[in-house]
């Protein structure tokens, strides 16, 4: 399904580990809690928590393999 | 607001400070993780005595606790020596802090704290001490250390509260500061007799600085979460205890209390706080400064700081520190003042701070922003948020004082509104959004549709979800519930309980129920104030308590009706209101009601009723008002049609109001994941025959009655060429061209018009696929189960504004997900009564001795109403006689065209433990699964068997079954009774399911 346009720019939209495509609702547990499963492989992805004024948000984010 | 500083730059998550809930429910919840919960006291008996007064201590602290609303007041418990002090704490593992005094039976108090740590023991010593000689020595000993702070007994057993907060501060300021900004109070005092004076009185007032507050609490767990947010105290005894302290945490400092003569550098200085207040106003000029000494001389030496000094032994000391607290660390109004002091107006809440504003000459707005006034009142009334919006702008940043003004004013209301956003509060009529907002009026529970809409709306706000799509605002609309109690006291002071119960006339029912004259003073009250706020039409809804239950989801037992909500006076509008709320509390005792429960674990005198008021979304046109179109999504589809997985979810959605699709009418069904297959539209032929013809709206200019009749009255019904003429057909509208054959998306061409929804779906001029694929993981996600969502859309918005989907429902789905595997055995094709694949159900049904059947050669469409009675006569007979049945039927079961099938309400066959839905001649039958009949069949697990044998989709052997002596004939209608059971297997994984015949 084709992403509204708003999750399209900004988040990350696939698995880091096994490059699953996230669900929309996935993409937005992302931007908020930071953290969630792909519950492809199980890789716990995680963010960085929100940007500090002056700070530039690392795109990659931290990644943590908690694979099952 | 400052001119000329730099804001730190430190910032905090967004969402969690906003307004102290954040996303996961925690926010103000996490503070105060730390408490001294259990305390040992170690003391002779005397001294306990002493503490005691004219009662047991723990009583007074109790009750002490209470009066301040703190929870968890600790628990006491009293050894008089060391020794057992020491074992106790080792043996019960569960003391937070040790009190002990002088006098213990066995050794000196230092012989027990050290005994206490070589023992292992990390808990907090404290010493309480008289104000003797033996306590002067004691000072003066180095190993007095050994207590992590002495106190003096003084006579007021509120020392050892401000012992309890001391320690809890201490322990909670790095978290919590850091967490959402919870300001800080440095004191320094190095004299044990001064600090153990003051400490009570200061923790004293911020506790009832804190109480104030809760007054403004936006609903009760607000009010109480905001205690834990209150200001700390970072007690020092010298210099460098307090510089690190104030290193740590200046962005938070509330203030600074301090004695001038105090240790610095291992040494007593008597100039200690003057150079300690120096270096703060040096480093912040606005922070208030409090400096106390027993030499007046010392007054002068404060003057040129800019601090307030107060002299210590002075009789006035205590009162003075009281009124330095509530002026200086903004406790207390909110004073606006010019630059030369004069009072010119007082705010002693939010709600007047944002009055006061526009009221105010420009030069004290200026004054107050210039010293950060401001988010200084409001972060010691614990609004974080906002303190911390507002401080890093700037005076200099405005073109004019009056720009921030305005800013302000803006600031002040758009935060009142945010922080209510996704949380039930207390309705109160100056704080309300009139846009989302969601509150409770009256006591108990809110039932349980409010309380899915509630989560929803926490779920929206939380996860931001109103915004995801480009111009379309997702929302819970603006809503208040009746709760529980309000319900229960209507029927008390009316007398109408026990005839409810037992009249079995629903007309009846209703004329009692709207002829009751009493009504709660005080919700008639907020009624009047809610619709003053809100004039558009409104839904009043059932939400009970028995709805509740993820497993009987009541869905369409109950009534909703809708109010135009346009009557130019205010009585009658509350009136109409009133009698409306009336009409919904007589539903929970209609028949059907008592039907339903009947066949649930539940009495009916359990069952309670809350009600919701809630605006309705939608455009008026004329004198009708109605949404663009409305829906019911599940996340969970019972008949997939390949590529699509039952995980994939269904809609149904209908122009205008709801009641098209939970009535079981012509609808559109498409699955999200795959919008454009819709498969009923496989041919024209099909298309046509399956339109929706006509659509419900809210006919706005009837009266509300007073009349017996249960249904809604101000439901009407219109032609496809109203929607045209209105505008909203556009959206969801095609146009058939005979010469064709053909359909075509749109309405530029002339033709019969006909419901596709392909404008949406297949042009995309609505991202209504997204938007339910979204919210439908949401839900399912927060309630850890399928849901299914009602929703309504209105597209006809004034240019610039956003279109509006507006979730009206979301509820639990019953799905089983039985383990075993069931394989459907190779029978007899003379022992099938039915086949079918498309089953909803799984598993055997052994158990089913009776028939009800719909006469297959005496059926006429023209006679389905009559029919539906029949079946109910026969319902209502088997379910006196306890008879579980299979219920045979022609066309569509609860049908709300009865030219489709038979329109019986889900009461009238609530016996039924399996339902054959067979096709008549040619034409099809396909389950509603939007309509609330379906609901009910997938919450009590009935076996469903569609069957379509013209076009070969199973089978019903009806010759079988005329053959069969009947043991009740009527009209179009019979009843079969065998001695041996039915045979039923259902594979829910593969929706195929046969029925087998009696044994003979």
């Amino acid at each position: 399904m084709k992403l509204p346009e708003k999750q399209a720019k900004t988040k990350m939209q696939n698995c880091p580990h096994c490059g699953q495509p996230l669900s929309p609702w996935q993409m937005v547990l992302l931007e908020v809690d930071r953290a969630i499963m792909c519950k492809n492989c199980w890789y716990r992805i995680i963010l960085p928590p929100f940007e500090e004024k002056g700070k530039k948000q690392n795109k990659e984010g931290q990644e943590e393999n908690n694979k099952k | 607001m400052r001119t000329g500083q730099q804001d730190s730059g430190k910032s905090f998550d967004p969402y969690l400070v906003e307004h102290g809930y954040g996303n996961r429910f925690q926010g103000f919840q996490n503070l105060m993780r730390l408490r001294i919960r259990d305390i040992l006291l170690v003391s002779s008996l005397y001294d306990l005595y002493l503490f005691e007064e004219d009662g047991r201590l723990y009583e007074l602290i109790r009750a002490e606790y209470q009066g301040l609303n703190l929870s968890h007041s600790p628990e006491l418990t009293r050894v008089s020596n060391g020794r057992d002090a020491v074992a106790l704490a080792k043996e019960e593992n569960r003391f937070d802090l040790i009190i002990t005094t002088l006098h213990i039976e066995d050794m000196h108090a230092i012989s027990f704290a050290k005994l206490a740590r070589e023992e292992g023991l990390e808990i907090p010593i404290v010493l309480l001490a008289h104000d003797n000689r033996e306590l002067k020595y004691l000072l003066l000993n180095r190993e007095s250390f050994v207590f992590d702070k002495i106190f003096i007994w003084q006579g007021d057993f509120r020392i050892i509260i401000a012992i309890i907060k001391f320690l809890e501060d201490r322990l909670n300021v790095e978290h919590d500061t850091h967490m959402v900004g919870v300001q800080n109070i440095i004191m320094i005092e190095d004299n044990v007799r001064y600090y153990s004076s003051f400490l009570p009185l200061i923790y004293t007032e911020i506790l009832k600085q804190s109480r104030r507050l809760i007054s403004e609490g936006i609903n009760l767990t607000h009010k109480f979460l905001r205690m834990r947010a209150r200001p700390k105290i970072l007690l020092c005894s010298n210099y460098e205890e307090a510089w690190e302290y104030y290193t740590n945490y200046k962005e938070f400092m509330l203030g600074v209390i301090s004695d001038i003569d105090f240790p610095r550098g291992g040494v007593q200085d008597p100039t200690a706080g003057i150079e300690f207040a120096k270096n703060v106003k040096a480093d912040q000029t606005d922070i208030p400064i409090l400096l106390l000494s027993q030499k007046p001389e010392n007054g002068d030496l404060v003057k040129n700081i800019a601090a307030t000094f107060i002299l210590k032994d002075s009789s006035m000391m205590l009162d003075n520190l009281r009124q330095f607290m509530n002026e200086y660390f903004s406790f207390g109004d909110f004073v606006f003042r010019t630059e030369k002091g004069v009072e010119v107006g007082r705010a002693p809440n939010l709600k007047a701070l944002w009055k006061m504003l526009r009221k105010v000459p420009e030069e004290s707005i200026k004054f107050h922003a210039e010293r950060n006034h401001f988010s200084n009142w409001l972060k010691a009334r614990t609004e974080f948020w906002l303190a911390h919006q507002l401080r890093p702008r700037r005076v200099d940043d405005y073109p004019s004082i009056g720009h921030l003004r305005e800013d302000l004013i803006h600031s002040v209301k758009s935060y009142q509104t945010l922080r209510q956003r996704g949380i039930i509060t207390d309705f109160i009529k100056e704080s309300f959004d009139a846009e989302s907002g969601f509150a409770r009026v009256g006591g108990g529970s809110l039932g349980g549709k409010a309380r899915g809409l509630g989560f929803v709306n926490t779920l929206i706000n939380d996860y931001n979800i109103h915004h995801q799509f480009d111009d379309v605002f997702i929302h819970v609309p603006t809503a208040i519930v009746l709760a529980t109690d309000v319900f229960d006291q209507f029927l008390d002071d009316n007398n109408l309980r026990k005839f409810a119960i037992d009249c079995e006339n629903d007309e009846e029912i209703t004329n009692r129920f709207l002829e009751a004259s009493k009504f709660p003073e005080e919700i008639l009250g907020e009624l009047a104030a809610f619709l003053d706020i809100v004039k558009d039409p409104l839904a009043i809804r059932s939400s009970s308590l028995l709805e509740d239950s993820q497993y009987h989801p009541f869905a369409g037992v109950y009534e909703t009706y809708m109010l135009p909500n346009n009557h130019s006076n205010p009585l009658v509008r509350l009136d109409n209101l009133l009698t409306t709320i009336k009409r919904v509390y007589a539903s929970t005792f209609f028949q059907r009601a008592k039907e339903y429960i009947k066949v649930t674990s539940y009495r009916l005198e359990e069952e309670k009723m809350a009600v919701i008021i809630q605006k309705m979304v939608g455009t008026r046109h004329e004198n009708r008002f109605y949404p663009d179109f409305s829906g019911v999504a599940k996340s969970y589809n019972f008949y997939p049609t390949p590529p699509q997985k039952s995980s994939d979810g269904i809609v149904d959605v209908a122009l205008g109001l709801g009641k098209t699709v939970v009535d079981g009418g012509n609808t559109i069904r498409f699955c999200p994941k795959y919008p454009t297959d819709l498969i009923q539209f496989y041919s024209v032929e099909e298309s046509l025959d399956n339109n929706q013809l006509e659509f419900y709206s809210l006919q706005l200019d009837r009266k509300v009655g007073y009349s017996d009749s249960t249904e809604d009255e101000l439901l009407v019904r219109n032609s496809l060429q109203t929607a045209e003429r209105d505008g909203s057909l556009n959206y969801v509208g095609s146009t058939y061209i005979p010469e064709n054959d053909a359909i075509y998306d749109g309405l530029g061409r002339i033709g019969p018009r006909v419901v596709t929804f392909g404008p949406v779906l297949r042009q995309r001029m609505f991202p209504l696929p997204q938007i339910l694929d979204l919210l439908l993981d949401m839900g399912t996600w927060g309630m850890g189960t399928p849901v299914e969502i009602e929703f309504a859309v209105k597209m006809s918005v004034p240019r610039g504004k956003p279109r509006e989907f507006g979730l009206l429902q979301m509820r639990p789905l019953v799905i089983s997900h039985e383990l075993e595997e069931l394989n459907l055995e190779e029978e007899d094709q003379e022992n099938i009564l039915c086949t079918s694949d498309q089953v909803l159900g799984h598993g055997r049904i052994e158990d089913i001795y009776d028939v009800i059947v719909v006469d297959y050669h005496k059926f006429d469409r023209s006679k389905t109403v009559q029919i539906a009675e029949e079946v109910s006569y026969f319902n209502s007979k088997l379910i006196a006689e306890e008879k579980p049945y299979l219920l045979i039927g022609l066309g569509r079961w609860g049908t709300l065209d009865q030219w489709l099938g038979i329109p019986v309400n889900w009461e009238q066959i609530a016996g039924a433990k399996a339902i054959i839905e067979a096709n008549f001649k040619d034409i099809s039958v396909s389950p509603s699964q939007g309509s609330h009949f379906f609901q009910n069949i997938t919450s009590f697990m009935i076996g469903y068997f569609t069957v379509n044998q013209h076009i070969g989709q199973g089978e019903v052997d009806w010759e079988w079954l005329d053959k069969q002596p009947k043991k009740e004939v009527k009209e179009y209608t019979y009843h079969l009774r065998f001695e041996n059971p039915f045979h039923l297997r259902m594979n829910g994984h593969e929706h195929k399911g046969i029925i087998i015949k009696p044994e003979v």
